[in-house]
C-alpha cells in the first residue's frame, strides 16, 4: 500500500503528456535510458510510488521537487533505483563465462609483459544484485587452471544503490541459484533458511562493489585503461543510439589495449561503433579493443 | 595469487576539469592518440568547440580518435556542427567522408536541413551522399525532398538512391512517381528492376 493510500488520499492523477515528456528528458539526461511507449505502464506505476512517497501530488510537483528540493540527490537515486530493471541469475548466458576461461583470459595472460605487477582486472557493469560478478569469481575458481598463478581483481558496479546493497549481502533465493550445479552450491553457499542461499564470506569479499553511471563521463574517467575484460550485458538495449555510442566510447576508454568486452546475446557492438574488433571464439562472440 | 579481496577505495585520482581551450590544444597537438581521444570526448560538452572538432576530424590520422570526434559532434548536435560535417562530404578522403556521413546520420533535424541544401548541389556525388544521410535519418519533412529528387534529378544513380530511400519511408501514392522515374531512363535495365521492387514495397506496406 502506498503512503498516500495509507493516509486515505486519492492516488495521484495520471501524468499529463507535457510532464511525462519532461520526466523522460530528465531521466534520459541523467542515465541515458529511454522509456518507449511499451514501458509506459511500468514507468507510471513506479512514478506513482515516488510521487506518493514524496507527497508531491502530481508528476509536475514531483519534477519540481527534484529540481528545487533534492539538493543531496537522494530522491533522484531512489527514482533511478525504482526505474531500473534487475532481472538476473547465476551463470546467465553461461557460454560467455566458459569463453572467459577457455579463450579470453589465456589471451590476456599471453599478452601481459613478464613481471607485470598489475592484477588482471574484470568489471561487471551493470552488476545488479551480484549474480554476474559472483558467477565470474566462481567460474575462475572452478574452471580456470591458472587462477593461482595470477592476481585477479573483480569490480562490480551499478547505478542502483539498492541492488548494490543486496549484492554485497550475498543472499540469494532459489530462482537466482537454479542453474548452479549442486556441487558448486555446496562449496560456495550456506543455507540459513529454506529457499535462501548465503554466499560464503571468502567469495563475497572477492568482489569490489561500487556505484557508477556509465553515462557519467567524470566518473568513468576514473577507470580509464583499468580493465582487461568488461561484462556489459543487457544494458545497452535500454539506451538510444547516441547513448549507446557514448557507452561504447566509455567502455573503450576503460579497457586496456587488447582488452575485451562481452555484451548480451541480443546486443551487437558492430551496430553501435567501429571502435572494436569482433572476435569469434569457440564459445562466444566477443569484442576486443585494438592493441595499437 | 588468485582472487584479490575487496578494496576500501578506488585509488585512481580524479583529474580536474580542463578548460575548452586546453582541451582543443590537446586535441590538435597531443602526441598520443589516447590523449587526443580523451580531449575529443571531453569536448562533447562544449558546443562552441564544434568548428575545432571538425577541423581536427579533417586532419586526424588515427581512426579511434576520429570516432571520438564523431561522437562529440553528434552529441553537440548543433547547426554549426552539422554544417561543418556537411562540408566534409566534399572531401576526397573516403574515410573522412564516411565518418561525416556516419555522424550526420545520427544528428536528426540539424543534419537534415543541411542535406536539403546539398540535394541541389551540382556534384551528383554530393547529392548521393545527402540521400545516404536522409535515408538513415527518417526525418518526416525530408519525404517531400526525396519526392522532388525522384521526379527531377537527372542523374540515374542519384534518382535510384532517392527511389530506394522513398520506398523505405513513402506510401502507395509514390508508386506512380517511381514508374515515371523508370520511364525517364528506359535504357537502364536496373532502373526497371529497382522501381518494381520499390512499388512492391510501398504497395505491400498498405496491404495492396
Amino acid at each position: 500500500m502506498s503512503d498516500l493510500a495509507a493516509r486515505g488520499q486519492a492516488a495521484p492523477p495520471a501524468a499529463d503528456p507535457e510532464s511525462f515528456e519532461r520526466f523522460q528528458e530528465l531521466f534520459y539526461r541523467k542515465t541515458g535510458i529511454i522509456f518507449g511507449a511499451a514501458k509506459r505502464y511500468f514507468v507510471d506505476r513506479r512514478l506513482e510510488e515516488r510521487i506518493a512517497s514524496t507527497g508531491t501530488g502530481s508528476l509536475r510537483g514531483y519534477l519540481r521537487f527534484l529540481r528545487n528540493d533534492d539538493r543531496t540527490g537522494e530522491e533522484l537515486q531512489r527514482l533511478v533505483n525504482a526505474m531500473t530493471v534487475n532481472e538476473t541469475y547465476f551463470y546467465r548466458e553461461e557460454y560467455q563465462f566458459r569463453c572467459l576461461v577457455t579463450s579470453i583470459l589465456p589471451e590476456v595472460v599471453a599478452a601481459r609483459k613478464p613481471q607485470d605487477p598489475r592484477p588482471i582486472r574484470l568489471w561487471s557493469l551493470p552488476c545488479s544484485t551480484g549474480e554476474e560478478p559472483y558467477s565470474l569469481a566462481i567460474q575462475l575458481l572452478e574452471n580456470w587452471s591458472a587462477v593461482d598463478l595470477h592476481d585477479v581483481e573483480i569490480m562490480a558496479s551499478d547505478i542502483d544503490t539498492r541492488v548494490l546493497a543486496q549484492a554485497r549481502a550475498g543472499r540469494f533465493d532459489r530462482r537466482s541459484v537454479q542453474y548452479l550445479p549442486d556441487r558448486v552450491k555446496r562449496r560456495y553457499f550456506s543455507q540459513p533458511e529454506a529457499g535462501q542461499w548465503q554466499l560464503i564470506d571468502d567469495l563475497r569479499s572477492s568482489v569490489d562493489f561500487n556505484t557508477i553511471n556509465l553515462n557519467d563521463r567524470e566518473a568513468m574517467r576514473r577507470h580509464a585503461g583499468a580493465f582487461d575484460v568488461i561484462f556489459c550485458r543487457n544494458l545497452l538495449i535500454y539506451f538510444d543510439d547516441i547513448s549507446r555510442r557514448h557507452a561504447a566510447e566509455e567502455i573503450y576508454e576503460a579497457l586496456r589495449p587488447g582488452g575485451f568486452v562481452c555484451l548480451g546475446h541480443s546486443e551487437s557492438m558492430s551496430r553501435i561503433s567501429s571502435l572494436f574488433t569482433l572476435r569469434r571464439f569457440p564459445d562466444a562472440l566477443v569484442y576486443q579493443k585494438p592493441n595499437s | 595469487m588468485g582472487l584479490l579481496k575487496r578494496r576500501a577505495a578506488d585509488p585512481v585520482p580524479v583529474a580536474a576539469p580542463r578548460s575548452v581551450a586546453s582541451l582543443i590544444y590537446t586535441l590538435r597537438g597531443a602526441a598520443t592518440a589516447a590523449e587526443r581521444r580523451a580531449a575529443a570526448l571531453d569536448l562533447m560538452a562544449a558546443p562552441e568547440a564544434a568548428a575545432e572538432l571538425i577541423a581536427a576530424l579533417a586532419e586526424e590520422p588515427h581512426v579511434q580518435v576520429q570516432q571520438a570526434i564523431v561522437t562529440a559532434l553528434i552529441s553537440i548536435g548543433t547547426s554549426p556542427a552539422s554544417a561543418g560535417l556537411a562540408r566534409l562530404l566534399a572531401s576526397g578522403d573516403t574515410a573522412l567522408r564516411n565518418a561525416a556521413i556516419e555522424a550526420l546520420q545520427q544528428m536528426g533535424a540539424p543534419a537534415a536541413v543541411q542535406m536539403e541544401a546539398l540535394l541541389a548541389a551540382p556534384d551528383p556525388d554530393l547529392r548521393l551522399f545527402a540521400l545516404n544521410v536522409l535515408s538513415a535519418l527518417r526525418y518526416p519533412p525530408a519525404l517531400a525532398w526525396l519526392r522532388v529528387a525522384v521526379n527531377r534529378d537527372e542523374n540515374v544513380n542519384v534518382g535510384l538512391a532517392a527511389v530506394e530511400a522513398l520506398a523505405e519511408q513513402g506510401d502507395p501514392a509514390d508508386a506512380p512517381a517511381f514508374r515515371a522515374f523508370a520511364a525517364r531512363f528506359p535504357g537502364e535495365a536496373f532502373v526497371a528492376f529497382a522501381v518494381t521492387l520499390a512499388c512492391r514495397r510501398v504497395l505491400s506496406d498498405c496491404g495492396r
